[in-house]
């Protein structure tokens, strides 16, 4: 039998009410919408949609940070909302985040070294200050911060975005994860760190065996990061999975008209290829608002495809030429 | 072909008072923009882009001031202009549209509103006038106009709004539009449509347009000519094809190089080493030395000076004819 994946989202589906102010009456944001899938041991998964697909709601979901409306979570096999204090503690120290923002997701009134030592002091990785600074010294050297003297006593205020992303990269490891979801981790980056910061995260990934849950809106970098550390690839659009493939498979040849439309717009830093390429086809150019999801597939309002079906019914993942795709005439675009 | 400047900018530095000393954001600038064309300046945080954007109009931050330098607009001092002279500068010879200014839009206003208001601030005109003018524009930038003239910000969607902000740089036809990293908060798919509009904003009324990002891709699509820029000055300048696809200065292959993409060997690809400088104690000469694989003694003590090298190429390098 196999054994069971580090993670396992079953249906997850997360309701967020909104408004109920004034005149307006209450709406409701389906931002996870029935999402099932797997992360094993080690592996890769990049996340990737437009602003508001909820992406970075379904990362929090996988870390047991919010409660499903409807749906479960497991880690090894074992559900992470029926388990006990003791359990639920170690999950979330195996479970650990990378925010977007390194600025404002540490302490900047703390040293670096005051940020790295009280997890690893409390989950009892160390015992004792010297300890502790040796610790944190080791880090530092992983992440590439050297010499670590120079650094832990250093406020954030003084330290540059790619030097901060590496200080929230080595607090992420502190604990001995073995989860790890990189929120838009390398989005602030200058285009000149950025690849040094994807590097720097597949390096890791190989020494302590992390699985990454890697969320972005930037598809060069997914193919970048799925490349060179292989994994699979999950297209999300308004809180449903619409396309899933291996490798940099679904950016090479992509079958969902979503998938197609967002390949077919992304910029290419090439100044005659670029030009070569043709508008993707789209009925509408703006995306629906998220209190008023299209019935059906949700795609259907701007999909050149759609037709009586996609506004009727809501299509499944299906598997077309080892790729998961929700669209009914997926086999059109095989 | 000799072009023609329509906007020149001549030794500029632009200073900030910071709590630790003094920030120079533009240093010794020099840069012309060529009537027509779609201008391409690229580069990375805190590179100064907007900061010599803004100059450009005479805008300085309360804690900013420009230290030396001209800004010349069909041979005109923008710096010695009189308050009204500036008034007529700002919107009806060059407009801009500020990073984020879609977000700017005063939530208790129409957008009619708006376009009165940016009109009225420039030069008279009639409500009339205005409506029909703004109709017109709506037009151009794909948006239903008499219903987006009615309609308040809250109710336009990201990619409209910033369409709409469009139309309102456009008002008064301005020979110069700048556009401070428009398609940042964008998704890809508005993103595109967008770049689509401003190509054609700019055949319609022959716009020279400065547009200002730090990302490669999009400047591949839309830009003529490019200046990239480095620790507040220009390090090189050229066509785009010449940029791109045979960078001369260490600085644009290194960056070139490290911008991953859909199509193309991710294999080729390399981060670039070491950190961007410090705005405030920046490295003594050449700015990218520390980080230049190319870098010996001289490159560390004299600032290289922007060179000729080729048809309206300019590096600013002191070893671009060995590396090259």
């Amino acid at each position: 039998m196999n054994p069971s994946p580090l993670i396992e989202a079953q249906g997850l589906t997360k309701v967020f009410t909104v408004g109920a102010r004034m005149l307006k009456k209450k709406g409701m944001i389906k931002a996870v919408d029935n999402v099932s899938f797997t992360i094993d041991e080690g592996e890769n998964v990049a996340l990737v949609g437009e602003s508001g697909c909820g992406k970075s709601t379904l990362g929090r979901l996988t870390l047991g940070l919010l409660t499903s409306t409807s749906g479960s979570l497991l880690y090894r096999g074992k559900n992470v909302w029926t388990m006990d204090k003791k359990e639920f503690k170690a999950f979330r120290r195996k479970a650990q985040i990378i925010h977007q923002d390194p600025y404002s997701s540490i302490n900047p009134v703390r040293t670096i070294y005051q940020s790295l030592t009280p997890a690893m002091i409390q989950n009892k990785i160390v015992k004792g200050k010297a300890q502790a600074y040796e610790q944190a010294a080791k880090l530092l050297t992983l992440v590439g911060l050297t010499p670590p003297e120079d650094f832990l006593g250093r406020y954030p205020s003084r330290m540059s975005g790619g030097q901060m992303q590496r200080v929230t990269l080595a607090r992420a490891i502190a604990v001995n994860p073995d989860y790890i979801v990189a929120d838009e981790a390398v989005s602030m980056l200058d285009a000149s760190l950025r690849l040094g910061a994807l590097d720097l995260m597949l390096d890791l990934q190989k020494q302590f065996r992390l699985s990454y849950l890697f969320i972005t809106h930037d598809l060069a970098i997914t193919r970048y990061f799925v490349k060179k550390g292989g994994g699979k690839v999950m297209v999300m659009y308004l809180g449903s999975l619409v396309e899933v493939g291996g490798g940099d498979s679904v950016i090479q040849k992509p079958v969902h008209p979503y998938t197609q439309a967002l390949l077919a717009a992304i910029p290419i830093p090439d100044p005659k290829l670029s030009r070569e390429r043709e508008l993707p086809k789209l009925r509408s150019l703006d995306a629906p608002r998220l209190t008023e999801v299209p019935s059906g597939c949700k795609f259907h309002t701007r999909c050149p495809y759609a037709e009586k079906v996609c506004e009727d019914d809501v299509p499944e993942l299906r598997d077309i030429n080892e790729r998961h795709v929700a669209c009914h005439f997926a086999e059109k675009f095989a | 072909m000799q072009q023609k400047a329509i906007l020149s900018v001549r030794g500029l530095t632009v200073e900030f008072r910071v709590p630790r000393g003094i920030l120079t954001a533009v240093s010794d600038l020099d840069i012309d923009v060529y009537e027509g064309e779609v201008l391409g300046l690229v580069g990375e945080s805190g590179c100064g882009k907007s900061v010599l954007a803004h100059t450009m109009m005479k805008l300085t931050d309360p804690n900013g001031y420009i230290k030396s330098g001209k800004v010349l607009f069909e041979g005109k001092d923008v710096f010695a202009l009189s308050k009204k002279g500036l008034r007529e500068y700002r919107w009806r010879d060059v407009s801009i549209i500020f990073q984020g200014a879609f977000n700017c839009l005063n939530p208790v206003m129409k957008v009619f509103e708006h376009m009165v208001d940016t009109t009225l601030a420039h030069e008279k005109a009639s409500r009339d006038d205005i409506k029909k003018r703004s109709m017109e524009l709506l037009k151009q930038v794909r948006l239903d106009s008499a219903v987006v003239l009615n309609r308040y910000p809250h109710e336009l969607s990201g990619g409209m709004k910033q369409r709409t902000v469009s139309a309102m740089a456009m008002l008064l036809k301005p020979k110069i539009l700048i556009l401070d990293e428009p398609t940042s908060a964008l998704d890809i798919l508005t993103q595109k449509f967008f770049i689509k509009i401003l190509r054609d904003l700019r055949l319609e009324f022959g716009l020279t347009m400065i547009f200002i990002t730090h990302d490669l891709a999009t400047i591949a699509e839309i830009a003529d000519r490019v200046a990239v820029m480095y620790g507040g000055t220009i390090v090189e300048s050229s066509g785009v094809e010449n940029i791109f696809y045979q960078p001369k200065h260490p600085y644009t292959k290194a960056l070139i190089s490290a911008i991953p993409s859909i199509v193309g060997d991710i294999d080729k690809l390399k981060p670039l080493p070491g950190p961007l400088p410090d705005p405030v104690s920046p490295p003594p000469g050449c700015e990218f030395h520390p980080r230049c694989p190319y870098a010996r003694d001289v490159c560390s003590k004299v600032r290289p000076p922007l060179e000729e090298a080729g048809d309206s190429w300019l590096v600013a390098c002191h070893r671009w004819r060995e590396i090259n």
